[in-house]
């Protein structure tokens, strides 16, 4: 077969794991409330709210998931290595890895509660533990195994030069900090700060101030997945999906054009840098679109 | 005692000797890795976690100065000193040994010249985050050097338990080459930063810290062997982190100030 139309595939496929794993991710630390909102719910007891959030202090995102997959990488790699299955060495990986997500996320949650519970009267929520732990660690799997995949296409027919688990910590990073970045937009404050109106922020004065009550009953992390799973997860995998198409494309479509002018690697690279600033330049457009649509329709903005 | 670290309670056992205890059994771990290379994952791999939780103490120490958010860069940077001091001085003594054409005995000094440039390393950062950064953390320089240190031991503790040995044929394609040393950097540093990120808090006790270093090592461990396909070292590590975490746990229920099992919020004085 053409090789073009197999790199194309191997993009199309990484592309489609990507999105799925962004997806998986952000509600993933929804569920947990790591990230931005961890920090909330770590001061919310201090501020008299005694909640039943789970507290996922593992680390930053972008650190967790640079561990997950890179141990999954690594544990696949070497499975491969004695000629397992590429398939069955993934998902063996990937499931060792959500072993390790589990315990990280079980000794976060004790540790950062039992740490204020004697001062501030925070009990720890057994049962949160428990219903709580399937979630993360099941979308946490998802997440694993789909960059795990990405990665693994990008080492055996992309072309990345670098070993497996070196790719796939670099992978696991990637996927941590779009969810960190884009999945906090969607969840972050707002969820957490229902009772303040929205658009405005979050004042410093009101930082730990969060909701205990939901419509039905006490607030979790898993009324935060239920909001997120319609908007937030989507999008954050959508934009990572994004990322990791585009900048593929870009250069697959340097390589085509660049052979059809000789082929020479300089021309290739110059027009994959090419369409790269053109791609930026769109989406510059796209965002500042968005950005005054929204302003306008929704925003108590006032022009200064 | 600050917000975010709210440490400096009662220490069960001083830094210097959990340091102390930690440096010689990561490197009895490396030179019985070396000689003894059919069990250099059994052996080896748990020494290198008593690095793991020599560095999680100290983690402990300098990040109850108030570094809330802190506690993940100051892991992160701690195994960032701890890769370049292993690779230098691992490629340091192979060239030295190549271009003079010394002696191959050399090339035992290998972990002492990893410490000695870790410690170098980490004073050169202590001080940088001293003077022009201007952080005014009084054991800044001394717990950058320590942890300098503890990073590059539980690299290079874990590489050469991977590999089978740090002599330069045995570990350049054993751990550097094929990528291992990248899971090396994050699982080590991952160990090193959790314990106390986890635990952090005014009511945050030393006795359960270091037992969460202590399962943390033995779960980097885990990993390691399991990444080499190592039954006998999976089991036996998988094992002695059940132990220690269960201790954990169990502390945690015993130290919180209540353990509910159902939706229940109490009742509390506004």
């Amino acid at each position: 077969m053409d090789s073009t139309l197999i790199i194309l595939g191997a993009l199309a496929l990484s592309s489609a794991a990507a999105t799925v794993a962004g997806c998986a991710e952000d509600l993933e630390s929804d569920v947990g409330s790591q990230s931005n909102p961890n920090s909330q719910v770590q001061l919310a007891p201090q501020m008299g709210n005694i909640h039943r959030y789970f507290n996922k202090a593992i680390s930053g995102e972008p650190v967790s998931y640079g561990l997950y997959v890179a141990v999954a990488g690594t544990i696949a790699w070497a499975l491969m290595n004695i000629g397992m299955s590429t398939i069955f060495a993934l998902v063996i990986g990937a499931g060792v890895a959500a072993f390790i997500h589990g315990v990280y996320a079980v000794s976060a949650y004790l540790g950062r509660i039992v740490g204020q519970s004697q001062n501030f009267g925070q009990p720890v929520y057994l049962d949160v533990v428990i219903t709580h732990l399937g979630p993360i660690v099941g979308h946490g799997f998802i997440a694993v195994f789909c960059m795990l995949l990405a990665a693994y296409l990008a080492t055996s027919i992309l072309g990345n030069p670098f070993p497996l688990p070196l790719v796939a910590l670099i992978f696991g990073i990637t996927v941590g900090a779009i969810g960190s970045s884009t999945g906090d937009v969607h969840y972050g404050a707002e969820r957490e700060y229902q009772k303040y109106p929205f658009g405005g922020g979050v004042p410093v004065a009101n930082h730990g101030d969060i909701d205990i009550k939901a419509e039905i009953g006490i607030r979790n992390g898993m009324d935060s997945s239920y909001f997120c799973s319609k908007l937030g997860g989507p999008l954050t995998g959508l934009t990572f999906g994004l990322i990791v198409f585009l900048d593929g494309w870009r250069g697959i479509v340097g390589g085509i054009l660049g052979n059809a002018l000789g082929g020479s690697l300089i021309s290739k690279s110059i027009i994959a840098i090419i369409v790269g600033i053109i791609l930026v330049a769109v989406m510059v457009c796209l965002n500042r679109l968005v950005e005054v649509y929204a302003r306008k329709k929704y925003g108590p903005y006032t022009d200064r | 005692m600050s917000h975010g670290g709210g440490g400096h309670a009662a220490e069960l056992y001083p830094e210097n000797q959990i340091l102390a205890i930690g440096t010689i059994l990561a490197i009895m771990g490396m030179y019985i890795s070396q000689f003894f290379p059919q069990v250099s994952m059994l052996l080896g791999g748990l020494l290198a976690s008593a690095a793991i939780v020599a560095g999680a103490n100290t983690t402990r120490k300098v990040a109850a100065y108030g570094l809330g958010t802190g506690v993940p860069s100051i892991g992160m940077l701690s195994l960032g000193m701890g890769i370049i001091s292993s690779v230098a001085g691992i490629y340091l003594v192979n060239t030295v040994v190549k271009i003079l054409g010394a002696g191959s005995e050399l090339l035992y000094i290998i972990p002492i010249v990893v410490i000695v440039i870790s410690v170098v390393l980490g004073y050169i950062v202590g001080r940088l985050t001293v003077k022009p950064i201007g952080m005014k953390i009084p054991v800044m320089v001394e717990s950058m050097t320590k942890l300098s240190l503890m990073g590059a031991l539980s690299i290079i503790g874990f590489c050469t338990a991977y590999a089978g040995g740090f002599l330069p044929n045995i570990i350049i394609p054993g751990s550097i080459e094929n990528g291992v040393m990248a899971l090396a950097f994050i699982a080590a540093g991952m160990g090193i930063l959790h314990p106390f990120n986890a635990c952090l808090g005014p009511n945050e006790s030393h006795k359960r810290t270091l037992t969460l270093a202590v399962a943390c090592g033995f779960l980097t461990w885990f990993i390691f062997s399991v990444a080499r396909l190592d039954v006998v070292s999976s089991i036996a590590s998988i094992v002695l982190w059940a132990v220690v975490y269960k201790e954990f746990i169990k502390q945690s229920l015993k130290d919180a100030c209540c353990v509910y099992y159902t939706p229940e919020i109490p009742k509390r004085e506004m």
